[in-house]
């Protein structure tokens, strides 16, 4: 097993910071029905076309918490802490998280680009996050899921004579 | 002499434990059970791990290859974490890629100079009639409609009034597909109590969702009635040369604008096209059914107005449906009033679904 090199975690929490400020910011935008402007932009780029259109929301319930949701979680697995922690299922839990984030963010770009038509920066910085992201834990995945203190009982016993 | 051996399976690349390592538990390759046809490998010295039979083991004494053992194929190959995540990370991008490229060869043609920005018309003397004469059999038969979304009540709210007389508030925009769907049935309504005068006839914009639905315009239409007031703000122009090119037409006075935003947090969305304030007690925030593609796509005005005698249509549904919601709303602020219609069977079916009976 190889260590998982220093600046992943640290970047996986940096990340897992930046994802959960800007969906915290859409959330409250989005309860306060105030106005998400992009910060750059003209043409198809409209924050408010896609905040407010129809696909922001899946089965009632707001795009916007659900990121809240999704980087919260993240932001408590990937603490630096948590990658010491040896945990298989840590690993996976962590991997199949940012596997259907970015399952969810194709999705969403889908919906702005044939749905919408339109391409909101708040939410494209959040699909970036979320795909550095994915390319963090994926890559570390290998060194953080191989065996750890709870499978240690599979293990075979050196033998000592 | 102490000699120590650690049982592992020459394991890739690890070169098995070192000699006082701690015991550890083996990969999961370790323990797969042999394929058919390959002999369980035995414990032995160092490097006597899954080697095939007859070749020994670096200063391991192999095991004598079986007579009339059949050497298999070998294990089928792995790959290494380090590809399989390379190769995930590539088939995102590829994904994306794709879809941006499918985007920009077709989604992109449609920004180009053969679409233009939808023209404003006055509407013809016969769409109007056909909008605000729908036939009381047919208000009846529709009912609440089907594919319809109820308007939303809220009670002991200070009555929104203009001049003594109960307002109603639209605000929406000429880009806008789900107020392009919304303008019918508020135009039905509220032809009940009043009298438009400069209604026009455009389309949603080509660039958005639904684009073109057929629709009517407020701007610089005019609503005069006894017994109500009713505001139309097109907020937002169409959009003249591509998505998103739209401005300002008519801007929101401080209260619309209150208004607006204080019922869409009440009701826990953000400010959107279109939205509905009748008196302050009903409210449409949002699209009150599906006016896609197929439903209204491709449908002209006099199309979508000449299905308005026949109350089986789905457009006839969706739209007097809708209206008769409408409707029942703003007969709670004006008393019952005009009785005919205000207790014909359709409207009444309304207001009881939306306890205002």
């Amino acid at each position: 097993m190889q260590p998982v090199p220093r600046w992943q975690p640290i970047t996986a929490f940096v990340l897992s910071l930046c994802g959960f400020g800007v969906s915290m910011y859409l959330t409250i935008e989005h309860y306060t029905g105030g106005i998400v402007s992009c910060p750059a932009g003209g043409g198809a780029i409209d924050c408010q076309k896609v905040t407010t259109s129809a696909e922001s929301k899946v089965f009632g319930i707001p795009v916007a918490l659900l990121g809240l949701l999704f980087f919260t979680a993240l932001l408590v697995v990937n603490l630096p802490p948590m990658w010491q922690v040896a945990s298989r299922r840590l690993a996976q839990l962590r991997l199949a998280m940012v596997v259907g984030g970015m399952g969810f963010v194709i999705y969403l770009l889908s919906a702005e680009l044939f749905v919408i038509k339109a391409i909101c920066l708040w939410c494209t910085s959040v699909h970036v996050v979320t795909f550095l992201l994915f390319i963090v834990v994926v890559t570390s995945y290998a060194a953080t899921s191989a065996p750890g203190w709870d499978d240690a009982e599979d293990g075979v016993a050196t033998d000592h004579r | 002499m102490v000699r120590m051996s650690s049982v592992q399976p020459g394991g890739k690349g690890t070169g098995g434990q070192r000699s006082g390592a701690p015991a550890r538990r083996q990969p999961a390759q370790a323990k797969r059970p042999p394929a058919q046809g390959q002999r369980q490998p035995q414990r032995q010295g160092a490097g006597g791990g899954k080697r095939p039979p007859g070749r020994p083991g670096p200063g391991g004494k192999a095991s004598a290859p079986r007579q009339n053992m059949r050497v298999t194929a070998a294990p089928p190959r792995r790959y290494s974490p380090s590809t399989i995540a390379f190769a995930s990370i590539g088939l995102v991008v590829v994904v994306v890629v794709a879809l941006v490229i499918v985007k920009v060869s077709t989604g992109g043609s449609k920004n180009n100079a053969n679409t233009s920005a939808p023209t404003v018309t006055v509407a013809t003397p016969q769409l109007v009639s056909q909008i605000t004469s729908v036939p009381q059999s047919v208000i009846d038969a529709v009912g609440t409609g089907a594919g319809t979304t109820a308007p939303l009540v809220v009670n002991n709210q200070a009555r929104l009034t203009s001049g003594g007389k109960p307002e109603v508030l639209f605000i929406g925009a000429e880009f806008c597909p789900y107020c392009a769907a919304e303008r019918w049935a508020i135009a039905m309504a509220m032809s009940h109590f009043g009298t438009f005068t400069g209604l026009k006839e455009t389309f949603s914009s080509p660039w958005d969702a639904n684009p073109d639905t057929a629709t009517l315009s407020f701007f610089g239409s005019s609503f005069t009635s006894t017994s109500i007031d009713f505001t139309a703000v097109e907020h937002e122009s169409n959009d003249t040369n591509g998505a998103g090119t739209r401005h300002i037409l008519q801007p929101l006075t401080t209260q619309q604008q209150n208004l607006w935003v204080k019922y869409s947090q009440q009701f826990g969305i953000q400010t959107g096209y279109p939205f509905l304030d009748i008196g302050n007690k009903v409210f449409v925030t949002g699209p009150s059914y599906n006016g896609d593609g197929t439903l209204l796509g491709g449908l002209s005005q006099s199309e979508i107005a000449a299905k308005f005698t026949n109350p089986n249509d789905p457009v006839t549904q969706a739209i007097v449906g809708t209206a008769n919601y409408l409707t029942a709303a703003v007969c709670s602020l004006t008393g019952q009033q005009p009785t005919p219609l205000c207790t014909s069977s359709g409207v009444h079916k309304a207001a009881t679904a939306l306890h205002l009976g």
